[in-house]
Parts: structure tokens; sequence; C-alpha cells
């Protein structure tokens, strides 16, 4: 049995929401418009149609998704130029035309599958909550096996669990290391133990959201959506123009008491304040608080108008409930990527979330969005009994980012020209479910939707499809 | 003032949620003797089973708080008593605790099993809704009722206490349970509702709870550890001065909140309020009463002789070496992770083990000396476990202090108390919440440990090397003085013996030895973080070590073994959701009947095979006559 401290999810959860900001540059739009990706604007759009192009075959618009990536980054062997075009003939081209060859070409290869490994947190403080980062990746596999795997290989996936032992993190890497061709879609809040095991081979292609900056920080690590420490303006911007100055000159910030949730709500306050934001009311709140009627007490005398807050989505749920209660609301409660989450609509929430404003940089993965690539996911996770949360959508999107680069690197797939495939993805967008980011270059999202809650139910606010682009840059921390 | 009204009535809500827990504690320990540290637990269990009923079935409100609080949680508690606490009658304090914690970690694995917590669950508040403004401040009607709740349970709790047969009735057992049943009473009886008046206002605490925290394991078993202060105020037995405690503590919390600052050290006092509050209310507690006698759990384990202790080191540090050139990657971590676990587990067997002190912050001393060793070379440096080995040593020293004053429960929750400030007050300062420092392994006169397997087998030899350290004291004077302080320290004192001196020195030699631990434990894991020292896991590794068999260092030696490859095995076997906790908490279970664990029910049966008669050095059982203010003749 490991530790069961709470703060420790809202580490992982902080730091998943932390990385859900960020925003490209017009430089960097244009790069990736030129080296052969879609633009942004035509992402969400782009993503939409591929799926009204695939029709019902959700599979093959979703496949080819995969395969426009790599295409769009880099020289893709069997990739289409466009997402429509490669959704039409991923389905085919992933196993037929580029049939397995060469047999044991690497670790983990034969002439009829590759493992990969994901080394996650399974049985930790509360056993199951990143289940789904297993799950999502398995989803992903049993997808691509169901079009004929990747050039005629069946892909197969080496799940390992850590127990939230960091040592056993680093053994577990170790371990798979000599036995599976790489890692996708792992998750676990001391991923720093197996950062030292990849930087000792940094041939062996990691794809997954990390979580600690020695993880992250590693040539060989590929994150769908990168974490750089810092925040995104893009959104602060867009509700700055929303909500006025009286509002954001009249903040509050409640923050959840772990550290890196206190290093992310830095980061955001410093970034908001850099475009006009105003902090009149702050504190680090417990995990386990139940009482927060003294805060919407200061808040109210302080004559706050506007509230952001970092943790987990209970947290979120209790301080609402005490601003319902004192009938103190606010024009503008942002409670972050976090709160989309069923928890945050339950029956008893709803009355107080209502009116809720959550900005993020993914799509309404659990289904309220009609693109592919989300009904894609859904239908998969199912399949393997999993549940829709932000840890699977990053399984399943780190797994496509991996079979991507795979597919690009041919019938004779090698440890060394994978690594060279994924370093040439600067444009990923997971078929329109992530907002654009760069992993080769470590370059985090800038785009965003909004999302409003409205009778108990999360509705997508703006914009309609796609993603909000051009709004500010990335504030580096 | 407004705000000042407004942050009050918040406090007094606050407070009432605090007083009823503590009520359900003190009316447990009043009525039982025993600190039941699965009460939040037992409060959880409770709340999900009515969010089955009134959620999940749809039954009406009335009829699920009726089963639950009336059928459910008095049968419960009911069969508690009957399975497990009547075997821990009569037995030390440090027993007692591990059995309820035991059956902390049961439920809790019970719970994760049955309820997973990834999927929503909300209960929702009494006439959800409903509020009533008082000064400036909304109250809504569920707070009401909780503050109502409150104060009706210290009253009726203390009616039923002191005015009726029942109440006396329960009393009396835990003050001469014989004598009781002498005079006519049913013991048996008495225990068994005791219990389940215990378990009806844990479910009362967890279903009050739950709508205001969600429906989430941890938080409704933990929050009660907060109240463990309100609990103390009044000594665990004056009902009154226990409510007074819980809001007192409430107004503190919502005080802190409007008017300490938000920045700084300050700002990490409200979060740490409940336990600075436990603190200073165990400092300010009467001086204990010296204990005349006591009973022992059975016979004591056999020490073994220098040539076992030999040939059983020669053997471990060999077998490792095998185990360590044969196993790889998970398995081989898994193994070192047991043997780093085992030393640390050793400075308890000598601590709680041969000096009967209850120590709930162990990874605390373990931290401590972690973060000194990577001062010094990031921990590779021989000089740096030295210097780990003084710092944690001397923390040791000054946190003996209390231990002066205070034994059995309230040295174990002062221990509790420091082990929660040094995490938010210490290791979150050091460290930050997540990730980790690094932290570099051993190297010794030219010679690296880096590799997994010259470590493993270093941890081995570090280990046969601080047993034998262990079993050194024990042999000598030292050990006796701790075994005659352990039996009856009104004896010794009256004997001039310096009770203060031991101690302190057994505590800061404890400390000593833990920082040692922490030194190889941090090399072990490559980096350490905040959580690898959070204090639960002091829990834990008390609890493993007793399982094990806390007076022996292979005691210690096979709670390293269940803590690191045994559930690292166990989990690549059956996959459960907390199937951790529940074989913990099963196993910890078991100390009710064998309080030396499991070395001592193998010890008992080689003798039994090999009918040995009773040795001269086995202590058998010395009769508790009576407890006195300050010291006076050992009678009986």
């Amino acid at each position: 049995m490991r530790s069961t401290k709470l703060a420790a999810i809202a580490i992982a959860m902080m730091l998943v929401s932390a990385g859900c900001g960020a925003r490209l540059t017009k430089a960097q739009l244009a790069k990736a418009a030129a080296g052969g990706g879609q633009s942004v604007s035509a992402s969400g759009a782009g993503s939409q149609d591929t799926g009204a192009a695939a029709g019902t075959d959700q599979s093959g618009g979703a496949a080819g998704g995969a395969t426009s990536g790599a295409g769009g980054g880099t020289n893709a062997a069997g990739g289409g130029s466009t997402k429509s075009a490669a959704g039409g003939t991923q389905a085919a081209g992933g196993a037929g035309s580029c049939a397995s060859q060469g047999g044991n070409t690497d670790v983990g290869v034969t002439s009829n599958s590759i493992t990969l490994a994901n080394v996650s947190l399974l049985t930790g403080p509360v056993p199951g909550l990143f289940k789904g980062a297993k799950d999502g990746t398995q989803a992903f596999f049993n997808y691509m096996n169901s079009q004929g795997g990747v050039c005629g290989r069946q892909l197969k996936l080496d799940a390992r669990d850590d127990q939230f032992d960091v040592n056993q993190n680093k053994a577990q890497y170790e371990d798979a290391i000599s036995k599976d061709f790489g890692f996708v879609g792992s998750f676990s809040v001391v991923d720093q133990g197996g950062s030292s095991a990849l930087q000792a081979h940094p041939d062996v292609p990691d794809v997954a959201y990390a979580l600690s900056h020695e993880h992250s920080n590693l040539p060989n690590n590929f994150s769908p959506q990168p974490l750089p420490a810092g925040w995104r303006l893009g959104s602060l911007n867009y509700f700055k123009a929303k909500f006025g100055p009286d509002v954001i000159s009249h903040m509050a910030i409640l923050i959840e008491d772990a550290q890196s949730a206190k290093d992310a709500a830095a980061g955001e306050q410093k970034a908001a304040e850099s475009v006009g934001y105003k902090f009149v009311y702050s504190r680090v709140v417990e995990p386990t608080e139940a009482n927060f009627t003294s805060d919407v007490v200061s808040m109210q005398q302080k004559g706050v108008k506007g509230i952001m807050m970092t943790g987990e989505v209970g947290a979120f749920v209790r301080v609402a409930k005490a601003m319902k209660q004192q009938n103190f609301s606010v024009p503008f409660a942002n409670w972050g990527a976090n709160a989309y989450d069923p928890a945050f609509v339950t029956s008893d929430a709803a009355p107080a979330t209502n009116g809720s404003i959550i900005d993020q940089q993914l799509a309404m993965f659990q289904g309220e969005d009609a693109i592919p690539e989300v009904q894609l996911f859904n239908k998969w996770l199912k399949q393997v009994g999993g549940k829709p949360d932000i840890f699977a959508a990053f399984g399943w999107e780190s797994a496509r980012l991996f079979v991507q680069a795979l597919t690009a690197a041919g019938p004779k797939p090698t440890r060394a020209n994978v690594m060279a495939q994924l370093k040439g993805i600067d444009n990923f967008d997971g078929n329109g479910m992530l907002a654009p980011a760069g992993p080769a270059s470590k370059r985090p999202p800038t785009c965003f939707i909004v999302i409003n809650v409205q009778n108990g139910k999360f509705v997508r606010a703006d914009p309609p499809s796609g993603y909000i682009c051009n709004q500010g840059d990335y504030f580096h921390a | 003032m407004t705000e000042f009204l407004a942050f009050t009535i918040t406090g007094i809500v606050t407070g009432a949620i605090y007083a009823v827990a503590a009520s359900g504690l003190v009316v447990t320990y009043t009525t039982s003797g025993i600190f039941n540290f699965a009460h939040g637990a037992i409060g959880m269990v409770m709340a999900f089973l009515y969010w089955q009923l009134r959620v999940h079935f749809h039954w009406p409100a009335p009829i699920a708080l009726f089963v639950v609080l009336f059928v459910l949680a008095p049968l419960f508690g009911a069969l508690i008593e009957r399975v497990l606490m009547r075997n821990v009658r009569g037995s030390d304090t440090g027993v007692a605790l591990m059995v309820t914690l035991g059956l902390l970690l049961t439920l809790m694995g019970v719970a994760f099993w049955r309820f997973k917590q990834t999927e929503p669950r909300a209960l929702p508040e009494f006439f959800a809704g409903n509020s009533v403004r008082i000064f400036s401040v909304n109250v809504s009607w569920h707070e009401l009722i909780s503050i109502a709740v409150a104060i009706a349970v210290a009253a009726f709790l203390r009616v039923l206490l002191y005015r009726t047969r029942t109440g006396v009735a329960m009393r009396a057992v835990v003050d001469d349970r014989d004598l009781t049943a002498l005079n006519g009473g049913r013991p048996s009886r008495v225990s068994a509702l005791s219990w389940a008046l215990g378990s009806m206002l844990a479910a009362l605490a967890g279903i009050l709870l739950a709508p205001k925290l969600s429906l989430n394991v941890l938080a409704l078993t933990f929050l009660v550890i907060d109240a463990y202060a309100a609990a103390i105020v009044g000594q665990l037995k004056n009902l009154p001065l226990t409510f007074a405690g819980a809001v007192a503590l409430g107004l503190g919390e919502a005080y802190a909140v409007g008017y300490l600052p938000t920045s700084g050290f300050l700002s990490h006092i409200k979060p740490s309020l409940p336990m600075l509050f436990l603190f200073a209310v165990l400092l300010f507690l009467p001086q204990v009463r010296l204990r005349v006698g006591r009973v022992v759990g059975g016979r004591s384990v056999r020490v073994p002789s220098w040539r076992e202790v030999g040939l059983a080191g020669v053997g471990l540090v060999v077998a490792s070496w095998i185990l360590a050139s044969i196993l790889k990657g998970p398995d081989l971590a898994s193994m070192g992770q047991g043997l780093a676990l085992g030393i640390i587990m050793l400075s308890l067997v000598l601590l709680a083990g041969y000096g009967g002190q209850t120590s709930l912050c162990q990874m605390t001393f373990v931290g401590i000396g972690a973060v000194v060793a990577s001062k010094i070379s990031h921990g590779s440096s021989p000089i740096g476990i030295l210097a780990a080995a003084g710092a944690a040593g001397l923390v040791g020293a000054i946190i003996s202090l209390p231990a002066l004053r205070l034994t059995g429960l309230y040295l174990a929750l002062s221990t509790l108390a420091f082990a929660v400030l040094a995490d938010n007050l210490f290791f979150l300062q050091v460290f930050g919440g997540g990730g980790g420092n690094v932290f570099r392994r051993l190297s010794l006169l030219g010679i690296s440990f880096d590799g997994q397997v010259a470590f493993t087998v270093l941890l081995s030899v570090v280990f046969v090397l601080m047993a034998a350290f262990v079993l050194a004291i024990r042999r000598g004077p030292f050990g006796r003085l701790l075994s005659a302080m352990k039996d009856s320290p009104a004896a010794c004192a009256t004997l001039g013996l310096d009770l203060t001196r031991t101690k302190v020195g057994v505590f800061a030699l404890s400390a000593a030895m833990a920082g040692v631990g922490g030194a190889f434990f941090g090399g072990l894991r490559g980096s350490i973080g905040s959580l690898d020292f959070y204090y639960i896991q002091s829990l834990v590794l008390l609890l493993m070590v007793t399982i094990g068999g806390i007076m022996t260092v292979s005691g210690a030696f096979l709670g390293g073994l269940f803590l690191g490859p045994g559930f690292y095995l166990l989990g690549k076997v059956i996959h459960i959701d907390g199937l951790t906790f529940l074989l913990a908490g099963l196993g910890a279970m078991t100390i009710a009947r064998s309080p030396n664990g499991i070395v001592g029910q193998i010890s008992a049966a080689v003798d039994r095979f090999r009918k040995q008669p009773v040795r001269e050095d086995d202590i058998v059982e010395v009769e508790v006559t009576q407890e006195v203010e300050g010291i006076v003749a050992p009678v009986g």
C-alpha cells in the first residue's frame, strides 16, 4: 500500500489542468501550415469534415487523422495529403499498403505484432483513478487492430502498474525497455522514476503526458499536449474582453494545497495580472475542506466579481454550493478544465454550478462534441470498459500520436526511425480532439474552447466547432 | 463587525460537525476504553450505505435513515465488539490502536472495492435549498440540523452515561469488568451495546458530513482526525468540554480564514490548526498516572543467541545476493523496497517493541534523515548517513519531551500531531507537493553501490548490522531498562531508575536509526518527495511491523517483506480495487489474537512442537491491580 494523500490526486489533476492551456504564435501557425498541416482554424472544422466524409465509417475517419498528422508534419509513408483523403485511405493503407516486412526489426517487434508498454498508477490512493490512461491506450490499440494493425502488425499493450512507488515506476520502465518497443499513454504522479531509465536509453520513444518536469523535459518524451511552466494568455484575454475591466479587476483565486497546484496557480495568476487582472482575494485551501462560507463572506466584503479555482472537482462543487447558499453570484466563475467532469453536474451540484464557465484545450470528449474522433474514442473506450475521463483522452491521443509515427516509419519499424518520425511531428491535434500543439518542439497548445454549464449539462459556448485561436501568446513563468 | 459575526456563525457550524464526530470518539472511549481510529471509516461506510438506500434505491429519507442508524450501524458495532474488540480487552494501547487501524484499512478496502471512486456520487443535504439568515449569513437547514444534533448528542450522552443504569454499567465495565460481573452486570452485553452506540454516532457523523464533503472514501475517513483535538480537550471523557473544544476549533478555523494573511508562513496555520490545537492540548494535559503493572499478551519471544544472529545474518546476506542476481526489474525493486522498509521498522522494534513507546511519526524521522543526507553529495556520502542519524536523533530527542509526561494513547496522538505538522510545515515547504529531489546511492571507499543488485545486497548488509545493533541493545543494560520501563514505569521509578533519560534516549536512538533508514530509503528510490513521508505511511509502517512481530527483529524483516514484495506480488496476481487496504487491514486485525505477531506465533508453535517448558525469562502475565497517581510500590 502506498501513500493515501489526497493532495497527490490534486497534483495530478492540477498538472493536467495546467497543461490544458497555451497559445500558438502567428509565426508558429504559419510554420505549421507551411509544413503541410492544416491551419488551426481549419483544425476543428476539418475534423468534422473528415467525419462527414467518413460517414458512419468512423474508423476510417479517425485513422485518417493519424495518417494526416504524420503527413502534415513530415514525410509520412502512407499518409494522405488532407484529412478527409487520409480518412478514406488509412484503414486500407494501415494494413495493406505497408504489409509487414523484416520480422523482428527491433525490441518488442515480431513479424505480426508490436508490443508497447504503459506504466501507470493503477492501484494508488484512489484505486482506478488513472485506469483511464491504460484504457484509452488499449482502446486505440483495439481500434487499430480492428483495422488490420500497423503495417499488418497487431498492437499489443504491456500494461504495468507502478503502485504509486517511484522506485517501482523506475523498475517498470527499466524492465520494459528490454522487452517492449517503446512507451505509450503512461500516466503517473511518480513518473520521475521512469525518467532516469529513459534518460539512459535516449533511443526509446515515450509518448505520454508526463507529469514531472524531469520526465517531460526528456528529449525522447513526446506529449500530445506539452506542458511548460506558465499559463495561456488566450483565454485570459478572451474573458477580459467579454466581461470588461470592472470584473477582471475584482478577481478571487482559490488554490488547492499541493505545491504543483500552487505553482500552476501562481503561473495563472501572474499571467492574468500581466494582462490587467487584479486579485483582491486569494487563499490556499485544503483538499478536504468542507465549509467555504468564510471565503464567500470575505469575497462578498471585498467586492469580488470573478473567481478562478485550481484543484479537483469536488472542491469546486463545494465552493459553488457555498456561494449559492449565500446568494453570492459572480458574472465570471471560471473553474478550468478539471470541472469538465460528471461530478460537476450531478443533480446535487447542478443548482450551484449552472452558469459556470470552463475553458479547456480539448474537445468535449465525453460525447457532447459530435466530431468523429470523439465518437470513435467513446465507442472503443466503452468496449474496454473504460470511462471518458481526461486520462483516457490522453491515453487515446498518446496512442494515436505513437501510431502516427509508427505508421510513418514504414514496414520495418525501429526505435530509431520511429524516434525520427516523432521528432518531425510538430503539429498534432488528435484529429480535432485536442487543441493543436507541437509534440516535437514541446510547444504548448494555445487554442481553447469555452464550455458553459446549463441545466446540469455541459454545453459548448464558443466556438460552435473547432477552437478559438489568435487571442494571445503563452505566458512562460 | 458584520464580518466577525459571519465568521463566528461559520465557525459554529464547522464546530458542530467536529462535535458530532468527536462525541462518537468520546463515547466509544468512555464505554470501551479503546480509542477507535476506525471511527471515521465506520461513518464513511455508513454514509455510503445511506447513499445506496436513499439515492440508488430511492428509499424515503426517514426509512433510509432509520435502517442505517438504528439497524445497520448498531449491528455492525456489536459485530466489531464480538469479533474484534473482545480479544483486545486488557491489551496494551498499541495493540488496540493497531486493531482499530486495521479495521479502518479494511473498511477503506471494502469501500474502494464496492464503491468505485471514479463514479460521481452525491448525497443531497437534508432539506436542500432551505436556509435561515443569521447575522448576514445564510445557514442551511442541514447545518442547523448538524448543530442541533451535536447539542442533542452531547446532552443525550451525558444523561445516558451519568444518569442511567445502562450508562453506569458501561463505564463500570471499562473500570473493572470482573467487578461488574460480580455485581450482576453483563459485561459482554454492555460492551456490545457501547460499540453499537459508537457505531451509530459514527454513522450519524458520516451522514451529516457526506453532503458537505461529497462521498469520498479518503476525505470522510480522515476528516475525523481533525476532531481528535476536540475529543482530547474533554480528555476523552467530558462531553461538554468536547463540545466546547469542537466549537473553539471551528471558530479558530473560521477566524484563520478571515484574518490570517494568505501568503507567507502564517498562511500555513489554517490547515495545521487542528493538529496545533491537539498538540497544545496534549501539552497542557495533567501529568499522566504511572502504571504499576500490565497484562502482557502471552509469552515474549526468545532473544536469539549471537551464534544464531551470526548464522541468520550471513544467511540473509547470501540469500539476498543470490536472489538479487536472479531477480530482475520490478521484482528486484520490490525486494529492495522490503529491505529498506525493514531497516526503518527496526527502529520501531527498539522504540515500541522493547521500550513500549508508541510512535506514529516514524516516517517523519525517516524524512528528516533523507533530507539531511540529500544535502550532502545528494546522499552518496557516508557523512550524509551520519548527519542523517544525528539530525533525526536530535529531533527525536526533542519530540520525546511530551513523552516524559504522556503515555499510551496520548503519546501516540502527540506523535501523530507532530507528523501532520511536519508534513504541512516542513516537508511541503522543502519539497513542494509533487516530483522529488534527486537522491544518489551510497559510494563508500571508492566502491559505488549504484547498481540495483549491489544496492540490494548493501541493504541486506545494513539490515543485518542494524538488527545486530538492536539485539545488542536488547541484551545490554539499556535493553533491560527498556523492558522494565515497558513493564512497569512506576516500579522503575521506585527503584530509582532514570525514566526521563531512558525515554529521551530510546526516542533519540530510534529516530537516529530511522534517519539512517531514510538515507538508504532515498538511495533506493533515487528521488524523494513530500509524499514519501506522509503521516499515513507511519501508521502503515507500525501496522506492518506489528503484524510481523514488533518484539523481534525478525518481525521487522517480515513487516518489510509484506509491505515490499508481498503487496507487489499480490497486486500482480489479484486485481481488486483496494485489495492492499483490505489485506493489510485484515492482517492487522489478527493482532487482537496475537499481539506478538506472526513471529510470536511461529515461536510459540516451535516451542509447542519441541514441547519445551516455559522458560524462565518468558513473561507470562502480570496482573494490573490499580493505577495510581505518582509513584507507589508495586502491588501483586
